[in-house]
């Protein structure tokens, strides 16, 4: 149970007559609401308006359509596949970077980091020129007859690579904060490594660990550079939701296109609501709520 | 059980922690390691306990080499400098963890557990508060969850890294008093590490000072404060000034003045004279020698004048030179700033000038 | 996100090597071979694609008008968009922190969704917003602005993928800002303004530098909330990653890997920019 003196809102309201005067923060304010709210809510707003725009029963039949229900199938499978691999991999870095030293170690940091800088498309692009027909290992992979590229496990890799340092990167800061004591104490009483891990550190951790799932998922779910690249658009077969609504806005097809893209919304949008309940509620657990 | 400790040795990093510290506790003893920060008392409490490895050097438990044992197997109770309590469990819950992480055969029933733990609550005080987390305990409430929850396995040795060190000037010496009700009742052999003197020579039966990975000196408190072993100790415990002396014949000399009272045997050559202020008797310049007092004296003058609790602590600066020692004023004496004054030496420690 | 490494205080831990707490070469070795097979084997095989091309390769390339005018919109447009995502930045960081107005939460909760928001979706939302028929493009093309098809295109996606990154880096550092700073300014007969930017501003430039350098390089990669309101006009609104797409479907790969290695590069850069920002940062000020 948190401390509430620990959940106090960090916004500093003072009374302190050192500030701007009223009319200058009135404009700041009105500033960044108006900026705000054309850029971000107006476009928010017009998914919904577009995908409802010939009435609920074509929004539905939009959502129904096969082609579509095969693409949020897909999605979900790509997801499901990607996160626990980031999740597994994310504990485990943090693990080592936070709980132990070795040369090296603010490098590796970089090198975790390393997929946030690289372009999406240029994500996709190593893959193909991994494993695609041209690719290097493209003959290997024939003549045993695996296809990676244009098919599932190319989009789950691209998918991984872009969602790569999520979970890490919300639990390196945390456990290093943390320290080892906990786990230490849990050892001097007779725990097992596996024991202490799961009965001290995972509690200790699971509220950035969710939040890190949260965040990695929405990306994974709404990745479209990476995953075009090394989908090969096989309608139906390799297309994700993201790249269906391409294809249907290409098509000319908005409705349709606003419709599957209303349902990646509803995703941002539940994503944002848990990332800000959780910096809410368990601010002290997990590092971004720290700041 | 006691503790016997051979010839430790550790590195972190090129860094030497320990160089060939052996150490023995006897049982049922409360040993205090004591010393500057970077001594390496923390990294030999580790040892002890397991977390840490040793480079060279062998730990025993009793008969038991436990040199080789996994921290668990050891069956230490630890308490961490910042108490390190599972933030999501209760009170309850972390007392009783020791006791429920135990293979089945070996875990005690469940109203076994909740018994213990009640007993324990009791004996520190903290009836009722089995049921709250970590974050709702003040910081002494926490330490003694910390400490019940190590007790709670019946360790055969009891470990404390800086127990006080996080806690404020009051609660500490409540806890102090209270730490030593405790160690009397369960009678652990029990090791603590400090960089508080005051704690360490209040509290502990023998203390171990530290310094740059080596023991300079073991003893009950009287021993350590009175009959220092090396300079470091002298510096280290206890409020000391040095004065350059010289030895000829088993005599110190300061400049022309002959001290005859600090009486160790040294051989003759440079060496320094520790005068705690307990060494030194003010009186006014010129004054008659008391009968049964050293003739030598040190002539001075006031600079300084501090009005304690329990009188007045003068600070002298020595003539001709550039040391100041300290000294407590008899009721009565002027002790105006600026004036004159003697000091006739009762005491002291000489170390060679090649030592520290 | 980067966003938090770029804000995390570097503390360090209380830990020591060599201790008891098992599992060290299991995470290491595995957190390194998974690191090794997804990210730096598939970013090997580019360079080694590259080195292959050579440098007659990277010539043949690096000299159609079409890709120079690709990098150059690229690289052009993502540094006027991240300067001005910034500016906005600091001041809705600032409104978000330093007052209370009705609906500030939820405002500064929406501050990420351009982070959450599928790069597709926000791309055909913007195109049709702001499309000659859109609901903010018709009246502007009655002004006689046209911005979809064109560079200000490219320029409107830009800045709202760019802006989470530079308003987050910035506000924990606003709300870090000691009142007593400007207090004292104040009793020393420093104006507001002389305050702000004299004692409040100096110590936020680190973080807002970086936050610049992130959304650069957030904008420099982006591919699909762009597409969309681009247009990609051959040599007036294509963008490189675009270029990269249309020369893979050719069966280009020397052209596409070409443009990669020089954006990946560029990457690189701004990793390495960020890092000395904070290095110099945390030398002079004590934070990152």
């Amino acid at each position: 149970m948190p401390d509430p003196d620990l959940q106090r809102d960090r916004v500093y309201v003072s009374d302190s007559v050192v500030t701007e005067a009223p009319w200058a923060r009135a404009v700041i304010i009105a500033f960044a609401a108006i900026f705000l709210a054309l850029f971000l809510l107006l476009p928010l707003g017009l998914i919904f308006r577009e995908a409802l725009a010939k009435g609920i029963g074509a929004y539905w039949e939009a959502l129904t359509d096969p082609d579509a229900v095969t693409a949020i199938q897909l999605t979900l499978l790509v997801a499901a596949i990607a996160v626990p691999l980031n999740l597994v991999f994310g504990v485990a870095a943090s693990w080592a970077i936070a709980k132990f030293d070795f040369p090296g170690k603010s490098f590796l940091i970089t090198l975790v980091d390393l997929p946030f800088s690289v372009s999406p498309v240029v994500a996709g692009l190593v893959y193909v020129l991994l494993f695609g027909a041209q690719g290097l290992l493209g003959p290997w992979l024939q003549s045993w007859n695996i296809q990676i590229v244009f098919a599932l496990p190319g989009i789950v890799l691209a998918t991984v690579f872009v969602t790569f340092p999520f979970v890490a990167r919300e639990l390196i800061p945390l456990m290093q904060e943390q320290g080892a004591a906990d786990e230490e104490a849990a050892l001097t009483l007779g725990a097992s490594g596996l024991r202490a891990f799961l009965t001290v550190t995972l509690p200790n951790i699971r509220w950035a660990l969710l939040y890190g799932v949260l965040l990695c998922n929405a990306r994974a779910m709404g990745e479209f550079g990476a995953v075009s690249v090394v989908s090969g658009h096989i309608r139906g077969l390799t297309n994700t939701m993201p790249l269906h609504v391409e294809i249907l806005y290409n098509e000319y097809n908005f409705v349709a296109a606003f419709a599957v893209a209303s349902l990646l919304a509803i995703l941002a949008l539940v994503t944002l609501i848990g990332k800000t309940f959780l910096e809410w509620r368990y601010g002290e657990a997990i590092a971004h709520g720290r700041r | 059980m006691d503790i016997r400790v051979t010839d430790l040795a550790k590195e972190f990093g090129g860094a030497r922690a320990l160089r060939g510290v052996s150490l023995h506790v006897r049982s049922g003893e409360l040993m205090a390691l004591l010393g500057p920060s970077g001594s390496g008392k923390t990294t030999l409490l580790r040892i002890i306990a397991g977390l840490e490895t040793a480079e060279r050097g062998s730990v025993f438990f009793g008969d038991t080499d436990a040199t080789r044992l996994s921290v668990q197997q050891r069956h230490v109770g630890f308490v961490f400098q910042h108490y390190a309590l599972f933030r999501h469990m209760t009170v309850a819950d972390n007392i009783a963890y020791g006791l429920r992480v135990r293979r089945r055969s070996e875990r005690p029933s469940r109203a076994a557990i909740s018994a213990r733990v009640e007993e324990l609550l009791a004996l520190m005080q903290l009836e009722g508060y089995g049921g709250r987390h970590p974050a709702q305990l003040s910081g002494g409430q926490k330490q003694r969850v910390a400490l019940a929850r190590a007790l709670a396995v019946d360790p055969r040795v009891l470990l404390l890294d800086e127990p006080f060190g996080a806690l404020d000037a009051k609660v500490r010496k409540d806890l102090r008093a209270w730490l030593r009700q405790i160690h009397a009742q369960t009678g652990h052999t029990t090791v603590f590490v400090t960089h508080d003197q005051d704690e360490a020579l209040e509290l502990a039966d023998r203390v171990a000072i530290l310094n740059s990975g080596r023991i300079e000196q073991v003893g009950a408190p009287d021993e350590i404060h009175e009959q220092p072993a090396s300079a470091f100790v002298a510096s280290f415990v206890g409020d000391a000034a040095r004065v350059p002396v010289r030895v000829l014949g088993g005599k110190a000399m300061f400049g022309e003045t002959v001290l005859e009272a600090p009486g160790q045997a040294m051989a003759d050559g440079a060496g320094w004279l520790w005068l705690r202020p307990y060494d030194l008797r003010l009186t006014g310049k010129g004054a008659a020698v008391v009968a049964g007092e050293p003739a030598g004296k040190l002539d001075g003058v006031i600079v300084g004048v501090r009005r304690t609790a329990n009188g007045r602590r003068v600070e002298v600066r020595l003539q001709d030179l550039d040391v100041i020692v300290e000294a407590d004023a008899p009721a009565g004496l002027s002790c105006g700033h600026g004036e004159q004054v003697s000091l006739a030496v009762l005491g002291g420690r000489i170390f060679p000038d090649n030592a520290k | 996100m980067s966003v938090a490494a770029a804000a995390a205080p570097a503390r360090r831990p209380f830990f020591r090597k060599t201790g008891a707490l098992p599992g060290f070469g299991l995470a290491l070795g595995y957190a390194l071979t998974w690191l090794g097979l997804i990210v730096l084997l598939p970013l090997a095989a580019l360079f080694l694609r590259a080195s292959s091309a050579g440098l007659a390769g990277f010539a043949a390339t690096l000299s159609d008008p079409r890709v120079q005018h690709a990098l150059l919109i690229s690289f052009g447009v993502s540094a006027v968009a991240s300067i001005a995502a910034s500016l906005a930045g600091l001041v809705i960081a600032w409104a978000l922190t330093r007052y209370d107005f009705p609906g500030r939460r939820v405002i500064d909760a929406m501050v990420d969704l351009p982070f959450a928001l599928p790069t597709a979706v926000a791309g055909i939302a913007l195109a049709a917003l702001y499309a000659p028929d859109g609901l903010l493009g018709a009246p502007l093309a009655r002004l006689g602005w046209q911005v979809v098809y064109n560079p200000i295109g490219i320029f409107i996606a830009m800045v709202f993928i760019g802006l989470p990154y530079a308003v987050r880096t910035v506000q924990p550092l606003i709300a870090e800002l000691d009142r007593e700073l400007e207090e004292a300014a104040a009793t020393l007969g420093a104006s507001r303004l002389q305050t702000v930017f004299q004692i409040l501003a100096p110590p936020l430039i680190p973080a807002a530098l970086t936050g610049l350098a992130l959304a650069f390089a957030r904008a420099l990669g982006e591919y699909g909330s762009v597409i969309f309101i681009a247009g990609n006009l051959p040599g007036v609104s294509e963008i490189a990653p675009l270029l990269i797409v249309i020369k893979l479907s050719e069966f280009d790969y020397t052209g596409a890997t070409v443009i990669a290695v020089i954006m990946l590069i560029m990457a690189f850069l701004v990793l390495l920019i960020i890092n000395l920002i904070q290095a110099w940062s945390r030398r002079r000020m004590g934070n990152a």
